[in-house]
């Protein structure tokens, strides 16, 4: 990574600004083909801001449960809690967020940018044992942390299967 | 069949994000956090996204004009957590980034906020925009 030449490349964002207004989908693929060969040519080369960074960003999560608790985490660094938003209609759970940090100030005077400036959503379908009263979210060290309680009758039963009457008379009569 | 019980959004407006750079280092996967660098006035910034790491667990070395990040990542679910959806990895983060000799490497500082890690470098003396008085000749 050398400070210097990245400069060069920042007279083109504006183009690339235009179509991206005019197709987004088809910028929104081609940005990714082009962060996959930047990756795989040199995983340490530059890059400018991307349309990528500026579409709404969809965060990654991971999700477990115990008998209890259903856990929801998702990395949203840099964001504030004030500006995260967590919502639950019907049983879809939505995280929504916007970053407002170092965005003013700095945008045109940068060297690189990779991190994501914006907002980003995201929505989980909760099961029917999730308790819907009982959700809480906490941030830190930029980690979201949701806990969805589960019903307490919702816990896994065992369920005996019955069979029909001739069905289990023709079992029955089966090895004769 | 899966036995799902819960269903994850997939669409919205974009993918999901691609499972994150990382690279096997000495015996655990080092992630390679995101970076921005901007040039202010007379330093320059640089902001790196190591969510989950503690801040007393990081290391900001500058040595030889490269700046040298590593932040150690606590696991956050017990090793025997049921996951369900797993769709990023969890481990240290590394990054080297070449700033070469503009800055004044006593005045480095770092801090942490909400799992932003931003690190200010003060340009030296040479380095720092100067404004050059035009005479006027008589």
């Amino acid at each position: 990574m050398n400070l210097i030449p990245w400069r060069r490349r920042r007279h083109d964002s504006e183009a690339r600004k235009r179509s991206e207004l005019a197709a987004p989908l088809h910028e929104f693929r081609s940005e990714l083909d082009r962060l996959f060969e930047d990756f795989f040519r040199d995983p340490w080369s530059v890059t400018e801001p991307s349309a990528m960074s500026r579409l709404t960003a969809t965060p990654a999560i991971d999700l477990s449960e115990n008998d209890k608790t259903i856990t929801i985490r998702a990395e949203v660094p840099g964001m504030d809690p004030d500006d995260i938003d967590v919502n639950v209609s019907g049983n879809i759970l939505t995280i929504t967020g916007e970053n407002r940090e170092e965005k003013e100030s700095h945008e045109e005077n940068y060297y690189h940018v990779e991190r994501r400036h914006g907002s980003f959503r995201r929505s989980i379908e909760l099961p029917e044992s999730a308790d819907l009263d009982k959700i809480e979210a906490e941030q830190r060290n930029g980690v979201l942390t949701i806990h969805v309680a589960k019903q307490p009758t919702a816990t896994s039963k065992q369920i005996s299967v019955k069979g029909a009457k001739g069905e289990k008379a023709e079992v029955a009569a089966g090895p004769h | 069949m899966s036995n799902r019980q819960i269903e994850v959004n997939r669409t919205g407006s974009g993918a999901p994000e691609r499972e994150r750079e990382r690279e096997r280092v000495s015996g655990r996967w080092s992630y390679r956090p995101r970076v921005d660098v901007y040039d202010v006035n007379d330093e320059l910034l640089v902001l790196a996204d190591v969510p989950g790491a503690h801040p007393e667990k990081i290391d900001v070395q500058f040595d030889d004009g490269v700046l040298r990040i590593h932040a150690h990542v606590e696991p956050r679910q017990p090793a025997e957590t049921a996951f369900i959806d797993h769709e990023y990895g969890i481990g240290d983060f590394d990054r080297e980034i070449e700033i070469g000799d503009i800055i004044d490497p006593d005045k480095v500082d770092a801090e942490m906020k909400h799992g932003v890690l931003r690190i200010t470098l003060p340009k030296s003396a040479a380095a720092k925009p100067r404004r050059i008085p035009v005479k006027q000749k008589k």
